[in-house]
Parts: C-alpha cells; sequence; structure tokens
C-alpha cells in the first residue's frame, strides 16, 4: 500500500497530541494515566482484567483508524464483510476513506450477475459514503475505479461521470480511473471523462487510462490546472475532435505543484504545453510522452519546465533540430535525458546541460550529429538497429559525427551501430585524455573498427560484440574483470593486460569443422591462458571441442595456467563425454574445474580435479605414462602426471563407468560422483 | 521518519520508562525510529529520561527490539539488508497470540512507530483475507450485536460478497 496514506482522522490525532502531552507530562508525574478512545476504554499494556478478557474481541478494540488501516491492506470483497460482522465493524466500514472498484471485483460481479449489479454496487457505495459525509469529516484518500466501460458505450451513459462527480465531492486525493477494454478487438468506445477532474482542487496523484478526454473550448483546448497536483498519468487515452475541426487538441497542464507527467500511449493530443508561461518556473521534474504508434508527431514545448530532471520520449516526432537546442538544451536541471525511436533529429548539440548524468539515445535514425559537454555525464548509449535489418524508409546516413569528448568523468559507454573508427577509439579511452574514469565499455555492432586498442585504468567490463570487421584487439586495463567476446574466430592476437580477468568468448562464426578450425580456435582460446576463469560457447555441439590426435601432436596445449574453464554447448547432448573431457584436458591440462553447462546456462556436468602438489610422480609412474601422452618430450607435463582424483557433479545422465575408467588408466585417478562421499 | 540526523549521535543513549517501571537504555538512533521519541527528541532535547506511562514494559520491550533491528540495517542498507529485514519482520509476527498482537499495535501507534504499524496492520489483514463472515468472527471472537434481521438485510444489499 502507498506510505504516504496514513489513517488518522482529526479526531484520532487530537487524541495523538492528548497522549503525547501525556508522554511529555509525565516525566514528572509517574501516575498512570489512562486514556479513552472513541469506543472502549483501554489502555496499553495488559492490566490485571486483561486474563479474564481472554476472549475479548481484540479486532473491536482497535481505534477506527487502525481498523481503516488493516482494510486499505484487503480486497474490496473482505473489505465489504465488516459491514456485516458488527455494529462497530460496519460502522468501521462506512467510514473507510478508501474506495477500490477493480476488475477482480467486476469480474466476481460478471460472474455473479451481470455488469449493471457492478455499476449498482458502485452507486449504492457512492450513496453510502454520501449520507455518511453528513457526520464525519474525512476526505476520500484513494479511490480506485478499475472497469472495462467502455464495452457497454453504444448507448449514453454517465457511469463514469457519476463515479467521478462522487470523487471530487467528496475531495479525494488519489484517483485511479482505468476503463482500459479487456478485448482489444472490435470497436470499442471509451467513456468520456469528465472535464471537472481537470480542475479539481484536492487531486495529488492521479492515472487515467483507458478514456476519451474532451476538449473544453472550441480550439482543442484541454486544460489541467490542478492546484495540488504531484503526478499525473494519462494512459491509453483518445480526444474528442473539436467541432470546429482546423485546430488540433492541445493538452496544456498548469498545476502549481506537478512533479511528474506522463503520457503513455495516447492518441489525438498533438501538442502539450506545461504552464503558460506566467508561472517563471514550474516544479516539473519528470516528463515523458511514450507513444506505441511510430513517429507520433507531437509539439511539446517545455520550456519553462527549467526544474525539469528526467525527460523521456519515445516514438515522437522531432519537429526540428531548433526544437532541441531551443527546449531541450535550455533545461539546465536536467540530470536524464532518454530519446527512443525519435525521428526528425539531426543533430543534438548539448553544451550546456552541466547536470546531464543519463544520455541514452536509442534508435534515433536520422540522427547525423552528436555534441555533448557534461562533466558529470556518467552514462551515454548510443543504439541503433544494424543495418541489415533496417527498412527501406529508414535511410541510416553515414555521415555519423560522434563528439562526447568532454563528459570526462564517463562511467559508461555503449555504442550499438555506432560508425565510431579505431582512431575514434584510441582518441577518447585512454588514461591520459578522453574517458579516463570509464568503467564499463560495450561496442557492439560497430563495423568501422578494425584494430581495437587503447590503455585505461578504471575499466571494469569490457564487451565487444558482432564487430564484423573487427581484425584485432589490445587492451591494456589492468582492473578489468569481464571480457566479453562475441563474434568470428580473429586471426590476429587478441590481448588483454589484467590479471583479474574472467572471459567470455561467444564465436558465433567459427566454420566448419575441419584442421583449419581446430588450429583457430586452439590459437584464439590461447590469448585467454591468465584468466581466472574461460568462459567458451563456440555455438556448436560436444564434438567441436573434440580437437583431433594429430592436432594435438602438432599444436602445445593452449591454456597451461588456466584453472576454470566452462564450456556452453548448444544441446544439452553430450553424447562422446570421455573424448570432450581428454580433449578438454589437453586444451587447459592443469584445470581446477571444469563445468559443461548449456547456453541456457543450465549445468549438465562439472568436474572438480585434484593434484599432487608437488612437481612429478615417481619415476615408475612416469614411464607407464610416458607411452599414452604427448608430453614426454615436453617440458610442461600434462594432467596424466599430476592427478590424482576427480570429483563429478552431474545433472545428465552419462556413462560414469567410462570416465572412470578413463581417469583410472590415464592417471590413476579415482573419479567420485557426490562431492560429499570423499571430502577429508 | 523526518530529518532529524542533524541532531542526533548514534553514541547517546536514552532512558525509556514504561508504564510498569521497566525502563530501558536504547540509543537514539533505535528509539528515534518511533515518531513520537523523534519529536520529543527534537523539541525538547536534552531530557534523557522519558516515560512513557502508556506502554507496558513487556510491549515496549518488543517495539524497541523491532526498532533496534531495523535501525541496525537502515544503517547500511543495500538489497541483502532489505531481504534480511523483511525475512526478520516476518518471524517477528508469525507466532503473535491476538492479545500481544493488540498491544503491539496500539503501542507502535501511540509511539508513531508508523513501519511498525504497517507490518502490524498487514499482519491483521493476512488473519482476515479470504475468510467468510463466520470464519472471521471465529477468528476474532466478535460477537454479533446487530437488532434481528438486520444483519440478513446487510447481507442482502452485498450480497456478492458473502457467497
Amino acid at each position: 500500500m502507498d506510505p504516504s496514506i496514513r489513517f488518522s482522522t482529526k479526531k484520532h490525532r487530537t487524541q495523538r497530541e492528548k497522549r503525547k502531552m501525556n508522554i511529555t507530562s509525565s516525566i514528572t508525574n509517574t501516575s498512570q494515566t489512562p486514556t479513552t478512545h472513541d469506543h472502549h476504554h483501554h489502555h496499553v499494556g495488559p492490566t490485571d482484567h486483561d486474563h479474564d478478557h481472554d476472549h475479548d474481541d481484540r479486532l473491536s478494540d482497535l481505534p477506527e483508524p487502525i481498523i481503516h488501516h488493516v482494510m486499505s491492506f484487503l480486497p474490496t470483497k473482505s473489505v465489504t464483510r465488516f459491514s456485516a460482522l458488527s455494529r462497530r465493524l460496519s460502522s468501521a466500514w462506512h467510514s473507510f476513506p478508501i474506495i477500490n472498484f477493480d476488475s477482480d471485483l467486476a469480474s466476481s460481479f460478471l460472474l455473479a450477475a451481470s455488469k449493471q449489479t457492478f455499476l449498482d454496487f458502485g452507486v449504492a457505495s457512492v450513496q453510502r459514503r454520501r449520507r455518511r459525509r453528513l457526520s464525519s469529516d474525512c476526505d476520500l484518500q484513494r479511490f480506485r475505479f478499475r472497469a472495462p466501460l467502455g464495452r457497454c458505450g453504444d448507448e449514453e451513459n454517465d457511469d463514469v461521470g457519476e463515479i467521478v462527480s462522487f470523487a471530487l465531492e467528496e475531495r479525494v486525493k488519489q484517483l485511479t480511473l482505468d476503463c482500459r477494454p479487456e478485448c482489444k478487438h472490435g470497436k470499442v468506445e471509451p467513456p468520456v471523462l469528465p472535464e471537472a477532474v481537470f480542475s479539481s482542487k484536492s487531486i495529488k496523484t492521479m492515472e487515467l487510462y483507458g478514456l476519451k478526454l474532451r476538449s473544453s473550448s472550441d480550439e482543442g483546448l484541454i486544460l489541467v490546472s490542478c492546484p495540488l497536483m504531484e503526478d499525473l498519468t494519462i494512459g491509453e487515452c483518445t480526444t474528442i475532435p473539436s467541432l470546429t475541426d482546423s485546430s488540433s487538441t492541445t493538452v496544456k497542464v498548469s498545476c502549481g505543484k506537478l512533479k511528474t507527467l506522463r503520457f503513455e500511449n495516447c492518441r489525438g493530443i498533438q501538442r502539450i504545453q506545461v504552464d503558460d508561461g506566467a508561472v517563471r518556473r514550474t516544479t516539473l521534474e519528470s516528463f515523458s510522452f511514450v507513444s506505441r504508434s511510430h513517429d507520433y508527431h507531437c509539439e511539446i514545448d517545455l520550456s519553462s519546465c527549467k526544474s525539469l530532471k528526467s525527460l523521456e520520449l519515445k516514438n515522437v516526432h522531432i519537429v526540428s533540430d531548433e526544437w532541441f537546442s531551443g527546449q531541450v538544451s535550455q533545461l539546465v536541471s536536467l540530470e536524464s535525458l532518454k530519446l527512443t525511436s525519435c525521428g526528425g533529429l539531426k543533430s543534438i548539440v548539448c553544451r550546456c546541460n552541466n547536470s546531464l548524468k543519463i544520455m541514452d539515445l536509442n534508435d534515433c535514425w536520422t540522427l547525423e550529429n552528436i555534441e555533448v559537454v557534461s562533466l558529470n555525464l556518467e552514462f551515454f548509449r548510443y543504439s541503433t538497429v544494424s543495418s541489415g535489418i533496417i527498412s527501406d524508409s529508414r535511410v541510416i546516413s553515414n555521415s555519423r559525427k560522434f563528439d562526447i569528448r568532454g563528459c570526462v568523468f564517463l562511467k559508461n559507454l555503449r555504442l550499438i551501430g555506432a560508425n565510431v573508427t579505431d582512431t575514434w577509439v584510441r582518441d577518447n579511452i585512454n588514461a591520459v585524455s578522453g574517458f579516463q574514469f570509464l568503467e564499463n565499455l560495450c561496442l557492439k555492432n560497430c563495423n568501422l573498427l578494425e584494430k581495437v586498442g587503447f590503455c585505461t585504468d578504471h575499466l571494469k567490463s569490457m564487451k565487444l560484440v558482432n564487430c564484423q570487421n573487427l581484425l584485432a584487439v589490445e587492451i591494456s586495463a589492468p582492473n578489468l574483470v569481464l571480457f566479453t567476446y562475441r563474434g568470428h574466430v580473429l586471426l590476429s592476437p587478441i590481448v588483454v593486460t589484467s590479471l583479474i580477468l574472467d572471459a567470455e568468448l561467444s564465436l558465433t562464426n567459427s566454420g566448419v569443422l575441419g584442421s583449419e578450425y581446430f588450429k583457430r580456435l586452439r590459437n584464439f582460446v590461447s590469448y585467454f591462458d591468465h584468466c581466472k576463469t574461460l568462459t567458451l560457447d563456440c555455438h556448436k555441439d560436444d564434438e567441436a571441442l573434440i580437437f583431433p590426435s594429430e592436432e594435438r601432436e602438432a599444436l602445445v596445449s593452449p591454456l597451461h595456467d588456466l584453472n576454470h574453464l566452462k564450456i556452453k554447448l548448444r544441446r544439452a547432448e553430450l553424447k562422446r563425454i570421455v573424448e570432450v573431457v581428454d580433449s578438454l584436458l589437453w586444451l587447459a591440462p592443469r584445470l581446477k574445474t571444469l563445468s559443461i553447462i548449456t547456453s541456457e546456462s543450465k549445468p549438465l556436468v562439472i568436474f572438480k580435479f585434484y593434484y599432487k602438489p608437488t612437481s612429478f610422480k615417481s619415476e615408475e609412474d612416469q614411464g607407464d605414462v610416458h607411452a599414452r601422452c604427448l608430453c614426454y618430450s615436453s617440458l610442461l607435463k600434462c594432467w596424466r602426471h599430476f592427478l590424482t582424483r576427480v570429483e563429478m557433479d552431474t545433472f545428465e545422465d552419462f556413462d560414469k563407468k567410462a570416465l572412470q575408467s578413463f581417469f583410472m588408466e590415464n592417471a590413476e585417478a579415482t573419479l567420485s560422483t557426490t562431492a560429499q562421499d570423499q571430502l577429508p | 521518519m523526518s530529518s532529524s540526523s542533524t541532531t542526533t549521535t548514534t553514541t547517546r543513549l536514552l532512558m525509556l520508562k514504561a508504564s510498569d517501571g521497566v525502563t530501558f537504555e536504547v540509543e537514539e538512533a533505535v528509539a528515534t525510529k518511533l515518531g513520537a521519541i523523534n519529536n520529543m527528541v527534537e523539541e525538547e532535547g536534552s531530557e534523557d529520561l522519558i516515560c512513557l506511562p502508556n506502554v507496558n514494559g513487556k510491549f515496549l520491550g518488543m517495539v524497541l527490539e523491532w526498532c533496534k533491528k531495523h535501525a541496525n540495517n537502515n544503517t547500511n542498507s543495500d538489497k541483502g539488508n532489505d531481504e534480511v529485514n523483511k525475512w526478520w519482520d516476518k518471524e517477528f509476527v508469525m507466532d503473535l497470540d491476538q492479545n500481544t498482537l493488540y498491544h503491539l499495535l496500539m503501542a507502535a501507534d501511540y509511539l508513531s512507530g508508523t513501519e511498525l504499524v504497517d507490518l502490524l496492520t498487514e499482519k491483521v489483514a493476512s488473519m482476515i483475507r479470504g475468510k467468510k463472515v463466520e470464519e472471521i468472527r471465529e477468528t476474532f471472537k466478535i460477537k454479533s450485536d446487530f437488532l434481528p434481521g438486520q444483519e440478513e438485510e446487510i447481507r442482502k444489499k452485498n450480497s456478492w460478497a458473502f457467497e
């Protein structure tokens, strides 16, 4: 429940004051002062007669505001049952300041009888409250009405009108009206919202969904002027075109205390103006306009919103670059700017928004030029759908310019489908100039990149995803914890200098299985020998991991230092587990753990390997091993010389016997299936 | 809770004296989780002994136990602690008998322990949710004091709620 709603009537409050005075005065006077409540005499703490009254009805003993508080956690059905419990609780029900007509309630009506009964219930509740109003002076805190009233909209009915006028008379503080239809198909006329709502003197928070908004004048103006309003959401509402029709519908919001204003998937609104200019500075802190229909034309005037901190637009057609420079660039308090699929905008220039922390530009396909200077910018994302998926109506300009160098404290940078070059990366990401404090970097579908190379001190996480023309990577980042690579197998070295690194390699386009494939894979993974954990996903089945013996003989094990290896398989099948384990232990001969998981990260099998602490097995052992392994001439000895024991956790059925004899034959090591069996 | 952090120091101790004379020594940061105490500390400042003649020692102790848990966990608040708090709260209200629940709720309300009132009222609500009128009456030992025929009339008005 909303913590802002407290259940204390004035009566209760004065009692509290009184009790408080008791507290303070009792510093000198320790005598007990019993206090009186409306209905019962009681006293906090057990007294002598408490034991006799173990059968007392403790619920009815509670003061009414607390009973209301209890009721606020309950669905309307349970709340209504209070009316038949006792006179005391029925009275509490009558004065309950929250009316909640939810869809659950409506459906229980629809099951039992007709929709009309539900409305009757609404009207009856309204009348009940009206009668009580004469004797109580508490305002309606919250009124929530959720019913698909649009369905019976063929004849004129004013159910919404009646319910709303009641809520307004009761000086409601939180109003929710949700009349969205239950099923989307079929032509459903939404009910008309009474205009009086928009001039309410009591409402603080309002959510309107699935209603028709009528303009109050011929010019198509909808004026919202609620002096106490702080949060307003208008969702899935439509407008009634004005009779003269020549002018467009304008929503003008002029509420002195407004903090948050949201429009979601509305239709028919062509212009939004926040405040009329008479007030120098509106209190609005957050504005969002989200449209479902593509390239929605709506003129938004935020010029007096000097306190605006957050601005979000989605699927809005932005009239011109002048709109941006005249409106958004002038919002000096702006901290977060999010534009998604907004067409029309060619140039973003932000030079005086020094409070800007977050800038998120997604699929604004007409953007050509971005220039941002903000010392506080921490997050910058630019994304665009990759050129392959673009429909012909969206012609992507190639001359995009990214100038965000002035944002020296940038921590998160994500460029998706951006036309940045090797030089751009080198100039912007380095320890001397550019983003010295960068912690997270993601470069995805940046197809101009060929050689990515930089040095930076603070980088913690780096992602390189599907940059198609990438040839080489050389990164020096001593604090890098996670390096993620997704794409084809690079032929030239990929150098990531960091001693605390976990690497995730996802090789999407590694070619057909064959000698060339295994050579490339071996070379590619060898650059990650120094990682703590290496996760390898070849997007293939287990056979792609079985290095043929002729390759093994010709090549050196690439991952001699690696301790933890995770293998992702495309399918949850491990038909040739012995061969896979054999091959992976050639790949990384000193593994401590080997996990084989599916691409959904579901574990299939986990091995733990235990080795002899000292360098060599005894001479006669070695003689035995020689015959089986390839390392007799090498200084680096393979796992067969050291392995003593293997533990295995399986999540699927495997041929355990074959594995057991494999480890026994190769290293005289024992295999146990559960970790519990063999713990020292 | 209002921002009293400027005047409060974590080390200051307050003495709270319950109706039965039992006293509790608690850190100010703990006691000010209660709105009433917080107001008094802000208004009167220097007084270290606070008498609470309407709260019995047993229940004051329980309220303060709750405050302590939440004051401690608030200092280094993160999501993990949130979970811990929730779990702890659940345990706290799990086996309360109605008498204790009632007295705790009255004490929490009297001391303006807003979050604790939320927790306890929600507990009461959970004892009502989904129950029929008869079941609610049985749970709380509520005696129907309607005039003959009156209850039937009420039920008829909103028959949908009484199925």
